[in-house]
């Protein structure tokens, strides 16, 4: 009988441990796949030259990212540490519609979007 | 036959002058020829390294100085190296490689850029068209084929840098030359007439689609032996380039545009088959498409050696 009751405790202990939720389900190193979740502008015509900036700011989930920008024409400055926040400006030979590219990436992937800037003269 | 060469001269500089548009930067190599060529000696290599050095900071709207600031300040040191061997009485090939020791430009507004790396590489073959012995005078041809094999996604930081600052072309170049050369005075004298176009073939990757504007040179070269190994030289170069096209195939304005240099060289031979020179490069006429950051001055220092196979055998 006291075995009896000994095995039904023991079962009963491995059952309830075994059906324990695992603590260890979230992501690995703290990542998960990266998402842009807002590209924005400050303003999206800028004069030419290089008194009237842009303010470009990528808003991301995922953990660890790193940002690329980039565009075919006009010229980009990075703002602060993670390159989250850029300044974009354009001279006389980058006239019209820029589209300026953000790609995010983590070791878990990668994301990205694209925001037009209208450079004019004045 | 001196009316020809003056009638070849004048066609030449008329032909760079016809209407055609320039640019403000480009990737890639920048030209390293003095305007001169050597005789394709056969079984002769010639081998030759170059440093140089560019300094721009004035912005040109047309052909007047304009006060509008962008770029601050732009400048590049360069150096590259170069085989070139005689195969034939009648052929040279020769071979060269750049590299970009800085790359760089400083922004009004407080920001700087830099890139450096492998620039392009260059494959020459020039063939010796006409020869006529009794009157000094050679005509020879060239086609260079720039090959995109350097750095062309160098990054600032996240960001991906310009292609006018990236140090390779990212696309190949077609450069189709004629040169006529003369000696007078005993040999004492020599003058080169030379003609070139250069065409870019458009740059089509994942981030770029562009196309640098073709671009024609002329110049006039005259060197005359100063001293026993001391050669002077004086060249006048006229360089054109179209405007360049985006990727709607619009041609994109504010580049593009018309140089006119004077290049004084020095030139010296020592220890037989060795040759330094010195050369400086100043910009005397601009007409440039809208405004741009155009060229202040330039200078190199060249070294080279020969080495004659057929007589060493």
């Amino acid at each position: 009988m006291k075995l009896k009751l000994l095995f039904i405790v023991l079962l009963c202990a491995f059952v309830i441990t075994g059906c324990k939720k695992s603590e260890n389900t979230g992501p690995v190193n703290g990542t998960t796949t990266p998402k842009i979740t807002n590209l924005i502008a400050d303003k999206t015509e800028i004069k030419v030259g290089g008194e009237d900036p842009c303010i470009i700011t990528c808003e991301a989930t995922g953990g660890n990212i790193k940002y690329q920008w980039e565009v075919d024409l006009g010229d980009i400055f990075p703002l602060n540490e993670t390159g989250s926040q850029v300044r974009f400006t354009g001279s006389e030979c980058c006239l019209g519609e820029k589209l300026i590219k953000c790609t995010i990436s983590n070791d878990k992937g990668s994301d990205e979007q694209v925001i037009v800037i209208n450079i004019f003269i004045p | 036959m001196k009316k020809r060469v003056l009638m070849f001269t004048i066609v030449i500089l008329l032909l760079v002058n016809a209407a055609s548009y320039g640019q403000c930067c480009a990737a890639g190599n920048p030209i390293t020829a003095d305007g001169s060529a050597s005789g394709s000696g056969k079984d002769i290599l010639d081998v030759s390294a170059l440093y140089k050095h560019s300094y721009s900071d004035t912005y040109f709207d047309g052909n007047e100085r304009s006060d509008y600031k962008y770029i601050d300040y732009s400048f590049y040191d360069f150096s590259s190296f170069r085989l070139a061997y005689g195969v034939t009485s009648k052929i040279k090939l020769s071979a060269e490689i750049g590299y970009f020791i800085s790359k760089s430009q400083t922004f009004n507004f407080g920001f700087d850029r830099e890139a450096k790396g492998l620039g392009d590489g260059v494959l020459e073959i020039q063939y010796e068209l006409y020869t006529n012995p009794k009157r000094k005078v050679d005509v020879f041809s060239t086609l260079r084929v720039t090959l995109p094999i350097g750095e062309f996604d160098q990054m600032n930081g996240p960001v991906v840098l310009p292609i006018d600052i990236q140090p390779s072309s990212g696309n190949y170049k077609y450069n189709f030359g004629i040169m006529l050369s003369k000696l007078y005075f005993g040999e004492k004298m020599t003058v080169f007439v030379d003609g070139s176009c250069e065409i870019s073939q458009r740059i089509q990757t994942n981030r770029t689609n562009y196309k640098y504007g073709n671009l024609y040179n002329a110049s006039i070269y005259g060197s005359y032996k100063l001293w026993k190994n001391l050669i002077g030289a004086l060249q006048v170069r006229s360089q054109i380039r179209d405007r360049a096209s985006d990727k709607n195939h619009e041609m994109v304005q504010s580049t593009g545009g018309h140089v006119m240099f004077i290049v004084p060289q020095l030139k010296c031979q020592f220890l037989n088959a060795w040759n330094a020179s010195l050369i400086f490069e100043y910009p005397i006429y601009k007409n440039m498409n809208g405004k741009q950051l155009t060229n202040k001055y330039a200078y190199s220092v060249g070294l080279s050696r020969q080495i004659d196979f057929y007589k060493s055998h």
